[in-house]
């Protein structure tokens, strides 16, 4: 028989055979399902994560470094004064906005501001927001009206913000917010925003509107009557984005532990400031005090670290999780083996080789292993196509699938490698039994 | 008629003690059918595997196509088990979660021949001679002791071996199905095929070719 048929054959047993031992099948299809999936799921996210996060960081103007310490600005200045040419913004602590920025919208109702702070610009309806802890996130705001940050914005520090919608609507319900003010500390216009703590006042020039992340699945219908609930959860999804320069304005005074944000125009200059800024003991030594310096470089380091860890982590589990359905598909191989103890000896007088009968069993371990692998590949690929529009579309993070050949074949490959060398020990078994033997148990 | 099988002072052990084949001899040529008689536990089924070449023996000489068998290389054997031995069993020795087609065309698996159109028209036709055409997709666990022994037989002869060896063929089979394996033996057998047939039956006939009885580990005639 030619190969190809002989292969056909293999096969077409293997179809007969699984009408018989459904559930000898099932539970070794399980074990490679669930080993394949997480591996590939795994992949896929932590490569669509690094993926997102590193188109977030490519954004980040060259020279630019995040300083954090607890000197004074004019302190720090003086003793990085070997930097030329560079722009210092406070950042400051956002922690304390989210307290901060308590708004009062009547007596009896607080709105929380979710303010996060506009980094660099938007591209493609994703602003990178610089976070407390100086990391970056991409949030997904896609602009309805008006117009984004811009970097002049930035520059100078403009008291302008954005909005969302929702806020929008609960702050000038029916009427258009874009060119209308909010004050962040004291009341504007016909809604009074009270500050828990004493702060300098700032009004800020609404510029733009965005979707927000609650309502953007609501009709405006449905977006009246959840506003006219007062449910809390409206307060906690609303959100304000406006300049970083124009938050350190507002928090200047504050003598705690800041961030600053660097953007050196002369890349020799960077290059020297970065060289002995990294000497950290040193320069701790000459100001006495913290200090911490964030580099785009160090982002992507840090970046690759944590891709590095997670995938560590993910080929530990995936290795745990193999060795588990691996001993499974060994032992119910065995039992298959042991199953199949008179078909063994049938075969083998009729002229099977040991050889023959090994590569019988490998062959249906393999094509198992395969098919439970394709589908585990499948399952996992619409798995994050779905998290994705979960991400996206109902919590408004930005998550973008980043599916590649090789993601593919990686849990494939891994699926069958497993299948082969688990299966080996069981199937020499299986060929060294005497055919005399074997016939006993017909 | 040429000589097929010649063996001489076989003898077979299993603890070293006792011997269950002493001093064994036998011969059969082409198109010839031997049957052998005997008691159970006389060592019959020993004797057909050590033919078949599916079981090695301790001392003596056999020689198959005036090739000789080395009992150390059994397991080279396996191309002589496919294109020059075929095996019919008591038990049927089928595989069940197979159709009775693939149960029948599964020699041609391990033999390395090919599977052409004429192969296929031999089983259409082997099936129309044992009545079997309707059932050619069914699998085997669905049929009958009868049904299941003539595809036995069809898995033997399909390949038109050089011996046939059937252990039982008739041990399970009622008067018209043991007929009916008989009247297949000796069709093959005037094929050129020879035919060793064990049976505790003595009633048994083939009407041609010698029977023997083993008794004390040694065949007679």
């Amino acid at each position: 028989m030619k190969k190809s048929i002989k292969w056909l054959f293999y096969f077409k047993h293997l179809i007969q055979m699984s009408t018989i031992n459904k559930i000898r099948l099932t539970l070794t299809s399980i074990g490679i399902f669930i080993a394949v999936f997480l591996f590939s799921v795994g992949t896929i996210i932590t490569n669509s994560y690094y993926t997102g996060s590193l188109k977030v960081i490519s954004q980040m103007e060259k020279n630019t470094a995040i300083i954090t310490s607890n000197l004074d600005t004019q302190k720090l200045k003086e003793e990085l004064s070997f930097v030329k040419n560079f722009t210092c913004i406070d950042i400051s602590t956002l922690a304390e906005k989210k307290t901060i920025l308590s708004t009062k919208i009547d007596e009896s109702q607080y709105l929380t501001v979710m303010s996060y702070v506009h980094g660099i610009s938007s591209i493609n309806h994703i602003m990178p927001v610089l976070t407390e802890d100086g990391a970056f996130i991409p949030v997904k705001a896609s602009l309805l009206k008006g117009r984004a940050i811009s970097q002049t914005d930035i520059q100078a520090a403009e008291k302008v913000a954005i909005i969302d919608e929702l806020t929008e609507e609960l702050l000038f319900p029916g009427s258009e917010g874009i060119g209308k003010y909010i004050e962040l500390g004291v009341g504007v216009g016909d809604i009074t925003i009270a500050s828990n703590e004493a702060v300098s006042p700032i009004k800020l020039k609404i510029i733009g509107v965005v979707e927000n992340s609650y309502s953007a699945n609501l009709t405006k219908l449905m977006l009246k009557q959840e506003i006219s609930k007062n449910s809390e959860n409206i307060f906690a999804n609303v959100s304000i984005y406006c300049p970083i320069s124009t938050l350190i304005n507002l928090f200047e005074n504050d003598d705690k532990s800041k961030s600053y944000f660097y953007q050196i125009e002369n890349s020799d200059s960077y290059d020297d400031f970065v060289k002995k800024s990294s000497t950290l003991s040193e320069i701790k030594n000459k100001t006495g005090g913290s200090l911490s310096v964030t580099t785009k470089e160090m982002l992507l380091n840090n970046l690759e670290q944590d891709l590095s860890n997670t995938k560590t982590l993910i080929n530990m589990i995936s290795l745990l999780l193999c060795i588990i359905s691996g001993i499974s598909i060994m032992s119910i191989t065995f039992f298959s083996v042991k199953e199949r103890i008179p078909e063994i000896g049938i075969r083998k007088a009729f002229g099977a080789s040991k050889l023959d009968i090994a590569f019988q069993f490998v062959f249906e371990m393999v094509i198992i292993a395969l098919i439970a692998s394709v589908l585990a590949v499948l399952f996992s690929v619409i798995s994050c196509v779905l998290l994705e529009n979960f991400l996206t579309e109902s919590l408004y993070m930005a998550f973008s699938t980043e599916i590649s050949f090789d993601l593919l074949i990686l849990p494939l490959f891994i699926g069958v490698f497993e299948a082969v060398v688990c299966s080996i020990i069981p199937s020499l078994y299986a060929a060294k039994i005497k055919v005399t033997d074997s016939l006993r148990f017909e | 008629m040429s000589e097929l099988i010649k063996i001489s002072n076989l003898k077979k052990t299993y603890d070293g003690i006792r011997y269950v084949l002493n001093g064994l001899d036998f011969s059969i040529d082409k198109g010839e059918i031997s049957t052998i008689l005997g008691a159970s536990g006389c060592g019959k089924s020993t004797f057909l595997n050590i033919v078949g070449l599916l079981d090695n023996y301790s001392s003596g000489e056999y020689l198959f196509c005036n090739d000789i068998i080395k009992p150390k290389k059994l397991n080279s054997y396996y191309r002589q088990r496919a294109m020059d031995i075929g095996f019919v069993f008591q038990a049927y020795c089928l595989i069940d979660s197979l159709s009775v087609k693939d149960n029948i065309l599964m020699p041609f698996l391990y033999s390395g021949s090919d599977i052409t159109g004429s192969l296929k028209e031999n089983v259409n036709a082997l099936l129309d001679n044992f009545n079997m055409s309707s059932l050619k997709n069914k699998r085997v666990s669905f049929l009958s002791g009868g049904e299941r022994q003539r595809v036995a037989i069809m898995r033997a002869i399909i390949k038109n071996p050089k011996l046939i060896i059937a252990d039982e063929p008739t041990g399970n089979l009622d008067e018209a199905n043991s007929a009916l394996v008989v009247n297949a033996f000796q069709n093959i057998a005037k094929k050129g095929t020879a035919v060793i047939v064990v049976t505790h039956n003595k009633y048994l006939s083939f009407g041609v070719g010698r029977r023997y009885t083993l008794e004390g580990g040694k065949l007679h005639q």
